[in-house]
This record gives C-alpha cells, structure tokens and sequence, in this order.
C-alpha cells in the first residue's frame, strides 16, 4: 500500500502508457477493418450496378487514401487487381478507377523512397 | 411671521430628507379633518375657521396638514400665507376590490388626475397621497405586484399632470410588503405605543424606504381611552424617536376632535391636540415643544469627531467636498485632509481651507493615507469619507447619535448618487461593483463602505488600523471583518448619508473595477474564510446596493397572518441568485465560452452551443440592464445599454485584476531557505506526522495560535477550523496544492505530554478544477480526432506529468510546514520526536523493555 501510494504518479504514468497503447492500436485496428468494410461495400455496389451509391462510396475511399498506410494501400491494390484487367481503359468502371488511382498513389509514394535510394548511391 | 424665504417654492426631494430652497424641511404635521360637509359638500372648514386654525398650528411650531380631501384653492392659498405645506391624499373608493373592475381602475386614475390638476402646481402644496391605507385582504385578493403596478400607474399619472409634485402612497403595517418603485418618498401611518417597539420599527421602516425619505404619515393616542399626560408623554416620545431615527418628517393625528368620516361625526374618539372648539389641550403644548425641538433633539453626549479625508488627485470633487464639511451640524469636529502625494491641484485647493489641518505625504496608498489621519486626529471618533463625497450637513449628527445610543463602535450610512453628477454616472450607480453596505438586521452592519464610515479611535488603534496592503480599497472590508473579529459591532445609520460622485467615464469606472478585483485578491489572501472555494465573498447578511442582478431563484414570501389579518404583514425576500454573477464571470468565460468556442473552429457542430453560452452570459446582462433602477432625469437613450456593456465588461476587468493578483501575489519567499535549513537529506519524501514532547503543559491551541501568527506574518494564506472541519488550520500558500494541520495532544505522566501534528496535503480545488476540465477537453479532443489521428490518444500522458508538478508543491509545503513545526518547537522548548520508522507488530520482551524504558524517560 505504502508502495501504491509512493509511486502512484509513476503507477499512474505506466498504467496511462499501456491505456493509450492499446487505445492507439485498437484505433489503428479499427481504421483499417472499417476501410476494408468500406471497400467491400464499393465493390459490391459497383458490382450489382448500385452506381450512385458506389460514386459516394468511390469518393469516400478517394478521400481517405492519403492517410491509408502502405500496407493498406498495397492490400486495397491486390484487391482490386484480381477485380479487373488494368490493361484495358475502362474508365465507366469505378473498381478500375480506384485501382489505377491507388496505384498512382503508390507511384507518389515511392517517389520519395527512390530519391533516398538515389542519394544513397550518390554517397556511396 | 416671516415666510418670505421659501415662498412660492415647492419642496423636493434630498437624499432622506426633503428640501425647500436652499434649507432642510423637516415635516412637522398635524392631520387637519375631515369636517363635517357644508351645504356644497366641502369637507373643510369655513375659511375664517381654517385661517384661525392655520394661527394655531403655527403656533404649535407645525408647518405642515395632513387632509383626506383636495382642498379648494383657497385653503392652498391660505395655506401658503401662513407658511403651512399641504400634504393631500387623493380619496377614491380603495375598500373596494377596485382591480376587478375596470370603471373603478379608471375612476381612481381620473380622480387622482383631477386632484393634481386641480391643485395646479400650487406651491403650498407638498406632497399627493394616492391612496391610503389599502386594506390587506383587498391586496390579497387582487395580487401584490398588480397593486404595486396600480400604485406605480396612478403616480404616473400624477406626474404627468405635474412633473415636479411629490407623490407618494400611505401604507401602513398590515401592508408593509408592499413597494411600488415609483413614489417620491415612503409614508407610513404607525400606531404603536410601545416605546422600544416603535424604535425598533423605524429602523424596520427606514430599511424598507432604502434610499428615499421616510415620512410618518399618522400616530397618535386617543385621549378619552388613555391620560392627556400619557398622551403627551407618548406623543412627545414618538416625535422624538422619529426624528432620532432619521425620519424626514411625521404627521401628528390629528389637530382636533372635530372629525367626520363615513357619514357621522365621530364622538368617542378624541386623537386631538385641540377640543371640537380648538381648545388647546396638554398635549398641544407638549408636540409645541417637540417640534420647537426637532428634527435635531441634542445627543446623549457630543464627543469631538475628527473628519478624515483620503485624497489622491481628487481635486475635481475635492472643493465639494470640504465645502460640505463646513457645514455640518454637530458641535465638536476637526477636518483633516491627508493629501496623499496629489499631483493635480489639491494642495492649492486645501489652501482655501485654513480650517482644514491638510497634511501632505508621498503616495502611499489609501491605507497608510487613512492611517496618517487617525494618528492626526484629536476626535473620541474618527469619521471617514473621500474626495469624492460631499456630506449631508446632518451626517455626523445622525451618524454619532446612532453610534451612541446603541452601543456601536463602528458606523456606517448611504452614500447617494448627487442631483447634479452626470448621466454616465448614474449609469455607472447602477452598474454591478458599486460601493454597498450589508446588513445584519436593521441595524447592525457587516460591512459598511468605505466612503461613508466612523469609528472610536481606540477600537481603531487596538486593531492597528487600516493595513497598508490595500492601497487603492479593500480596506474598509477589511477593518470591518477584523473589528466584528474582536467581538466589536458595527452600525447602519440609515439617515447619515453622504453624496458620492461616480466615475463619469467607462474608462474610469473599469480602472476603479480593476482595483477592486486587486484589493478582493488580497482579502482572500488575508481572510480566506470570508471567501468560497470558487473566489466568491461570503456575507451572512444581505448586500444592499443600487446595482440589481434581476434574478432570485427562492420566491418571495409574505406573511399575511390568519385569514390576512396580520398586523405586521412582512415580506421575506430571497437573497438574490448568484446565477447571472456566474453566467458574466471571467471564469464562465474562460471554462465554457471561450473553450468551446475555439472547439467550435475544429469543430463545427459546437457553434451553437458556443453561441448558446454567449447568448446565455449576454442575456443576464440585458436582464440587469433593463431591471436597472435610474433616476428619471438622468435617463438617456444610450444608459440601459450601457449599463448592459458595463454589466458585461465589469466581472472580466475585476476578474482579470483579482486573477492576475492572486497569482502575483502568492508569497512564498521562505520556504526554500527554511526546508534547506530544516530537512535536508530527508529525500523526496517528507514524514507528514511529527511529535513534540513537552516537559510542561504546553497547550496545543498556544502552538496553533503561535503557528498561525507566524504563517500570516510570512504571507502565508492560512485559514482556522470553523468549527465543522477536520482540521485545525488550512494553509493555502500553495499554487497548486494545500496542506492542513490537524493537532492531537497525549496526557503523559506528571503533566508532561506529546502535541502530535499531521500534515495531510492535498490539490487545491482550483487545482482538481482545471486538471479534470483539462483531462476532459483531452478526451473529447481525442474522442474526436482519434480516427484521423490515432496517436493523439497519448496526450493523455500529460496527465501524469502534470501531477508530478502537482505532487512537487504538495511536497514543498508539507515540508515548510514541517519545518514551521520544527522551528516553533524549538521557540516553544518542545522535544522533537521522531516517528519510529517500522513498528514491530509483535514486540519481544526484550524490546518490550526497552520501550517501556523510553517512556519512562520521557515521562
């Protein structure tokens, strides 16, 4: 008790640090299962020809994939892929629209990663 | 006889009293009929009769009739010759539900129309009595504010005939809870025998009137049921109570026992000075000599008064001032100006004064300036006021006289807004933070202000006057609760008023807010017990002041007696909400509107309840500004909304002041030397209990009051158990934390004993405040931003960090207090004894011994 009451700002702090941990990763947890739950729903509304209601949901995901982590991203891509063929133009078709715009978006992204490699070699 | 002077003027209103031209006009009355009606129906008498009648009554010293009808032109005229004021009550059938009936209603308008027009502003006339003595169960009936309302209509009426005619309505106990707002002055018809209850109702009576003359409007005694020498004696007495209590004037009943009323003439009552033939009777000759007398009946004693002005830069109002205090009507009394390092023009204009003793200084503040002036004076009694007052010239007079007869050692009256200050001024009188006095009862005071105070100059050096600390005010407050302190009361003198110019600009009239918001930071510093936790003063009695909040949660309550036949019928009214303070205080402000105001910008949804919040605060401002009570003449389009700007501005400029002293202002230069000298090497955490062995019976309450001497005289904020805490002194010296004392004493052998002190710290509740409003808006900012933002739900890490600071004050003022112990056992020659640091749950024999040997030594 004497301990408890000694170190409670510390008990305190660790109990807080392990709260906003598991806080953090459940947000993160919880980010991602919605954005799937979010794509599957644009894919089956696009799929049964729901097209105002896919657009909404196209936007939304358009939307939010700035902040989507790589892994995500690299997910939604695969998902998409086995959805459509990404040589033929198909630009009525929105599951190819947010295929190629993930894509791009993942084009942007290792822009940055080429530039470090680039310097890389340079300083070598 | 020479009536030449105040001819052809008319009487008005001055503060409690009333004037004519340039002289006081103190009412000295007589009712006069009604007679028996003539062949007309005139209910006066002859005019030769009321001329021989008017010769009378100036020779009984009145210079005032009462009469229940409007008299006809000539009575006013005949009245003006003779010097004699007409006090006319307008009749119309008022035993009468008039309220239910609308011809009624339009019949009392009209009549009362009727009664001013026809007295044509005529100058002998001073004053309209509406209506008389409205029966209780009648006001009952018909609703208490629609009476009042009908009240306040007919005075309306009244003076839109004649704007400058006095109008009032006679009320009398069984409806003293009534009070319209328009009446010029207060009248009460009073029959009372009993000396002692009567004085005690005048005070009643004046609190009721407040800031308007208080006028008896009928007593008297029925000679045929009681003595013509207990008459005297009573009526005598009565004259004399009145006028002693302040009031502006009173109205015997009646001139004679001639009287006809409802239809007959009345024979077996006799209330008159004079028989049905105008024989002077005992009692004529008595009021003859208690008028010759009043209103000034000479005091018990007349101990010289020294008058004690306080001036920095005042030299505006300053002339004013001492020009008043020229005039005063008392006996003994010295004047001294304490000029205190003025820059402006005050030492010239003190030079105008050779009768003023001026005494000049650095600036110092307002304390020391006052302290200089007691040290000065010569007087039995110190009297003080500002710069900024001009005294009535009856001030000392009543303001002495109240302090002698009932054993007060401090006083305190109104001050009033001047006729001539200006219309921002007024503005500023009824906007909040105004000077204001709180009463205890009738009589006795808990605070009266600053600007109008006196004291015996003992008590005053007993207590060491005022404290320097207060240099711009708070000292007044101050001087109050120490001299109630030492078992001292203070007084209200509800006639003793001065007239006190207000800050004529809104920028003035903030600095001086500002000021006051300084000096209550240092009063909660020094007395934290006449403070809530939430920074608010607490009074036990009821603030009086020109300023209405316009709100009252409790419901007023009336006391009407079985069936409404109440004698005394008195209205209790609940203290006023604090509500509408809280909703335009800073810290609404800065807790509600402002936080989720900037949420708002982030997110918004919150709009309307940011705009909610504001609308909330502004509303309570409109509601005061338009319950404002302004004088007429000084009303401008442009008052009620400035009223309702400063009613916003003044609790966040007096807000900030009091803030930024109270965080300033926090001493605590000595803590660290002390902890360094006394506990060093101790580590983080300090022993919160210490023992200290006396050889003798020291006792416990001589080490509180030694430690609590010590604490405030090192600036500490420390506070003494009330009588319903847990402890035995509150140390709120802390910026985040707080610590409490609580003390034990344990009856050792051959007298000797232990005085066992904890220390228990624990977080301000300002502290516990803004920490959980923090940890709040934290979660509600996470709650919001988390999905974007996952990470931000380690803000709340800052908790953690932030009680660290906390748990550091928490350990530095356990540890001066610690030391404070430390240093007063070895004042007081106490033994320290440590705490043991582990006690074996189950001694063995051995140790038994030797702890049984440690007792003995000690004891």
């Amino acid at each position: 008790m004497t301990f408890m009451r000694r170190f409670r700002i510390w008990l305190a702090f660790g109990v807080l640090l392990v709260f906003c941990s598991v806080m953090v990763v459940r947000q993160f947890e919880e980010n991602q299962s919605r954005h799937v739950e979010l794509r599957e729903a644009f894919i089956l509304l696009e799929a049964k020809g729901y097209r105002p209601q896919a657009q909404k949901l196209f936007q939304q995901l358009v939307r939010e994939l700035e902040s989507l982590p790589d892994t995500a991203l690299l997910d939604d891509f695969d998902r998409t892929l086995a959805l459509i063929d990404p040589a033929g133009p198909e630009q009525d078709n929105l599951i190819w629209r947010y295929h190629w715009t993930v894509s791009n978006e993942m084009d942007q992204r290792s822009q940055g990663a080429l530039g470090r490699a680039l310097k890389m070699a340079e300083d070598l | 006889m020479n009536y030449s002077e105040s001819a052809g003027q008319r009487v008005r209103v001055d503060g409690k009293f009333f004037r004519l031209g340039r002289k006081k006009f103190h009412l000295k009355g007589v009712t006069y009929g009604p007679f028996a009606p003539d062949a007309e129906g005139c209910t006066f008498a002859s005019r030769e009769q009321t001329a021989r009648d008017f010769q009378q009554i100036r020779q009984l010293g009145a210079n005032l009739v009462r009469t229940y009808y409007v008299p006809p032109r000539w009575f006013l005229d005949l009245a003006e010759d003779h010097g004699i004021k007409v006090f006319v009550d307008v009749p119309w059938p008022k035993h009468l539900c008039f309220l239910d009936d609308a011809l009624r209603r339009d019949d009392a308008r009209r009549t009362v129309d009727e009664a001013v027009a026809r007295c044509g502003k005529h100058p002998a006339v001073f004053a309209f009595s509406v209506v008389n003595e409205i029966p209780p169960d009648i006001v009952r009936w018909s609703g208490v504010a629609a009476v009042e309302k009908f009240i306040d209509e007919l005075v309306d009426v009244a003076k839109k005939r004649d704007p400058d005619c006095l109008c009032t309505f006679a009320c009398f106990p069984p409806t003293e809870f009534l009070r319209p707002r328009n009446t010029d002055f207060v009248c009460f018809n009073v029959y009372l025998h009993h000396g002692p209850t009567f004085d005690a109702y005048l005070a009643r009576l004046q609190s009721i009137a407040g800031s308007r003359p208080l006028v008896l409007g009928e007593f008297g005694m029925d000679s045929i049921r009681h003595a013509e020498a207990e008459k005297s004696d009573f009526l005598t007495q009565q004259i004399e109570l009145a006028c002693r209590n302040g009031a502006a004037g009173s109205v015997v009943f009646s001139y004679t026992d001639d009287w006809y009323r409802g239809g007959m003439q009345i024979e077996d009552w006799a209330f008159g000075l004079t028989t049905h033939d105008r024989q002077p009777k005992a009692s004529f000759f008595a009021v003859q000599k208690a008028y010759a007398q009043a209103p000034h009946f000479p005091l018990v004693a007349t101990p010289k008064v020294s008058v004690v002005v306080a001036s920095y830069n005042g030299g505006k109002t300053l002339p004013a001032c001492l020009e008043s205090l020229r005039h005063l009507n008392y006996p003994d009394y010295e004047v001294i100006l304490v000029d205190d390092g003025s820059k402006d023009n005050t030492p010239e204009i003190a030079k105008r004064y050779p009768e003023v003793r001026t005494i000049q200084q650095d600036n110092m503040g307002l304390s020391v300036a006052r302290n200089v002036g007691i040290a000065a004076a010569q007087g039995e009694i110190v009297a003080f006021t500002d710069s900024d007052c001009r005294a009535d010239e009856d001030w000392l007079h009543y303001l002495v006289g109240d302090m002698l007869r009932y054993n007060f050692m401090a006083m305190g009256g109104h001050n009033f807004l001047p006729p001539e200050d200006s219309p921002v001024a007024a503005v500023v009188m009824a906007s909040p933070g105004g000077p204001a006095h709180v009463l205890l009862s009738d009589r006795d005071a808990e605070h009266v202000p600053g600007c109008n105070m006196a004291f015996y100059k003992k008590v005053l050096d007993d207590i060491g006057g005022f404290d320097p600390i207060f240099r711009k005010a708070g000292d007044d407050v101050d001087v109050c609760w120490r001299l109630m302190e030492s078992g001292c009361r203070i007084g209200f003198s509800h006639s003793g008023f001065v007239w006190h110019y207000r800050r004529s600009t809104v920028k003035a009239y903030l600095k001086q807010q500002a000021g006051y918001g300084e000096a209550e930071a240092m009063l909660a510093r020094k007395h934290p017990e006449y403070f809530s936790p939430l920074g608010g003063s607490i009074w036990r009695g009821r603030i009086y002041s020109e300023y209405q909040s316009g709100f009252s949660l409790g419901r007023s309550v009336i006391y009407h007696g079985i069936f409404a036949s109440g004698f005394f019928q008195k209205l209790y009214q609940p203290q006023p909400s604090l509500g509408p303070a809280l909703c335009s205080s800073l810290e609404y402000h800065i807790c509600l509107t402002l936080p989720v105001t900037v949420l708002a910008f982030l997110f918004p949804a919150l709009w309307p309840a940011a705009t909610l919040l504001f609308l909330v605060s502004i509303g309570a401002s409109v509601v005061a500004g338009l319950k404002a009570e302004l004088p007429p003449r000084k009303q401008r389009w442009w008052s009620r909304p400035l009223i309702i700007l400063l009613h916003s501005l003044q609790p966040i400029e007096r807000g900030l002041a009091r803030f930024k002293n109270r965080f300033q202002g926090v001493r605590r230069p000595i803590i660290q030397p002390i902890i360094d000298l006394q506990t060093k090497g101790k580590g983080r955490q300090i022993p919160r209990e210490i023992t200290l062995w006396s050889r003798g019976p020291v006792e416990r309450y001589h080490l509180l009051e030694t430690m609590q001497r010590r604490l405030l005289k090192d600036g500490w904020l420390c506070s003494e158990d009330s009588g319903w805490s847990d402890f035995d002194l509150e140390i709120s010296g802390g910026r985040l934390a707080k610590a409490q004392i609580v003390t034990v004493h344990e009856d050792l052998e051959m007298g000797r004993r232990n005085i066992r002190c904890r220390i228990h710290t624990m977080w301000r509740l300002g502290t516990g405040i803004l920490f959980w409003a923090l940890a709040v808006t934290m979660v509600l900012i996470i709650s919001l931003v988390a999905h974007s933002l996952p990470w931000s739900w380690m803000l709340l890490l800052v908790l953690p960090v932030l009680m660290l600071f906390i748990e550091h004050d928490e350990q530095m003022l356990a540890a001066a207090m610690r030391a404070y112990l430390r240093e007063l056992a070895r004042e007081l020659d106490l033994i320290i004894v440590e705490p043991e640091p582990k006690k074996p749950t189950e001694p063995t024999a051995k140790e038994a011994a030797a702890l049984s040997a440690t007792g003995q030594n000690q004891g």
